[in-house]
């Protein structure tokens, strides 16, 4: 079965729900992770943040688990609001 | 060996860790399933959070230091640098315009005042040929004024003539240009024809100019030099002398067919004057009188006054209204009585010229039309020759008109 594309309102909800979890994160933790999304290595994260080396790890995994926990709790509070609407 | 860390695992996932630790990590997740399923926990947060921010439609900006960010140029270098091309390509534009439309406005601006300048040489007022002593009737021109005189005279007395008269479509612009007087010879060879008017009979072959106005025979007007020979003659440059081109057009035109365009009609008292734009730029004025008893005299000489109107009985009443006016005495061969009757059947080619007259660049022609007597008048700034046959043209018209009246 071929799941439907996602419409631009859907991908516009998401967007919306990325932005906020993004923002709920530590400021360390935020810059860390868009560092890293933008292709920068682990002793230039570390440079940046005035971090070692060896702590960039636990912030990147710090920060991913924080991200896609907040955007799991975004994603479950919209679908309980769809269904309050639905019913 | 102790579990992995969450940190230690996502350094190795990243592949920030060394080879060693990288291998002794390896090693470990495949003897340790807890620490393997830490892996896979770690490997779906990684995941999870690049499809996460993915999906952020604008990721935030300046979040890189700026020791590693490039250097840009300001914006406003480049508006200023786009500011100067636009300007920069706008005069260019411009400046080419220019130069491609200066040759056009000299060439009008020489156009205008070629017909003057052409035609009213300084030394012209010495060529001014008399074959009669007398002059009949003033008519649009007058060849006795100055050369500067003359010559504006003759335009405004054509200017005038479109005025008052009714336009019947060809432009009596003098200046209107030409796409002919661009592309005609040099001028050398027309100016010598126009300062040496030749006008005597020649039969010889290496005259570049015949005139043969004998009576009873045609008006033989052969202009041998052609515009071929003019160009080899005088190889110029075109843009050199535009005024003189002016004239040379006039030489070539000379052997063509005349097309007449008959642009203004002149009613005035007791004779009717005809501008003729023969090609454009170029007219003529043919002035006929409209009573034939008052115009039937021609002026050939003031003594020989007595001896016409003994001849003529009708023609002795007339002078007392023109006073200056003498009595035709023409010799016999060149009567033009003797004609009469050849011109009955074909009038155009056999009227000989009677008065030539050539005065600052003005040619005129007068001579008596056999079929009413009356006095012709033909004037127009170019050559006799030229001249002569436009008149062969105009007589030919009016014997066309003069037989569709007849029954």
């Amino acid at each position: 079965m071929v799941e439907p594309e996602e419409t631009t309102i859907e991908r516009a909800q998401e967007a919306a729900m990325a932005r906020k979890a993004v923002d709920a994160l530590a400021e360390r933790d935020r810059l860390a992770l868009l560092m890293r999304e933008e292709g920068l290595d682990y002793n230039e994260i570390a440079e940046a943040l005035e971090l070692s080396p060896g702590s960039v790890g636990t912030t990147l995994s710090r920060a991913r688990r924080r991200l896609v926990e907040s955007y799991e709790a975004l994603q479950k509070s919209r679908e309980e609001r769809e269904k309050n609407a639905a019913s | 060996m102790q579990h992995l860390d969450e940190g230690t695992i996502h350094s190795w996932l990243d592949g920030a860790l060394s080879a060693d630790e990288a291998a002794r990590v390896e090693a470990h997740v495949k003897e340790c399933p807890q620490c393997a399923a830490a892996v896979a926990e770690a490997r779906g947060f990684i995941a999870g959070a690049s499809r996460i921010l993915t999906a952020l439609d604008n990721a935030p900006r300046g979040v890189i230091p700026v020791a590693a960010t490039k250097k840009r140029i300001d914006p406003i270098v480049w508006r200023v640098a786009a500011t100067l091309l636009v300007v920069a390509a706008g005069t260019l534009v411009v400046f080419r315009n220019d130069g491609r439309e200066a040759p056009i406005a000299t060439s009008n601006a020489d156009t205008v005042p070629s017909t003057v300048t052409t035609f009213a040489p300084t030394a012209a007022a010495g060529n001014e040929t008399h074959r009669m002593s007398a002059e009949p009737t003033p008519s649009l021109q007058k060849p006795g004024n100055s050369a500067r005189g003359t010559a504006v005279g003759g335009l405004q007395s054509s200017a005038g003539l479109a005025e008052k008269s009714t336009l019947k479509g060809g432009a009596t612009d003098a200046s209107k240009p030409t796409s002919q007087a661009l592309a005609l010879p040099p001028p050398v060879t027309y100016q010598a024809e126009a300062r040496a008017p030749s006008r005597q009979p020649s039969t010889s072959a290496g005259e570049s100019r015949k005139v043969a106005p004998q009576a009873g025979g045609a008006v033989t007007d052969n202009v041998s030099i052609s515009s071929a020979n003019a160009r080899a003659a005088a190889p110029a440059p075109q843009t050199i002398a535009p005024i003189r081109l002016r004239g040379a057009s006039t030489l070539d035109a000379a052997s063509e067919q005349v097309h007449l365009n008959e642009v203004a009609t002149l009613r005035t008292l007791g004779a009717k004057a005809t501008l003729y734009e023969v090609t454009p730029g170029d007219t003529v004025t043919f002035t006929e009188p409209l009573s034939a008893q008052l115009e039937s005299v021609v002026a050939t000489g003031s003594s020989a006054g007595e001896r016409a109107r003994q001849l003529t009985g009708k023609a002795a009443a007339a002078p007392s209204k023109r006073g200056d006016a003498a009595v035709v005495s023409a010799p016999d061969s060149q009567r033009p009585t003797a004609v009469a009757g050849a011109l009955a059947g074909a009038p155009s080619a056999l009227v000989p010229a009677t008065h030539v007259e050539v005065a600052n660049g003005v040619t005129t022609i007068t001579w008596i039309d056999t079929a009413t007597r009356n006095t012709l008048k033909l004037s127009g700034r170019m050559s006799e020759a030229r001249l002569q046959r436009i008149r062969i043209s105009i007589e030919r018209e009016r014997a066309a008109t003069a037989a569709k009246k007849k029954p």
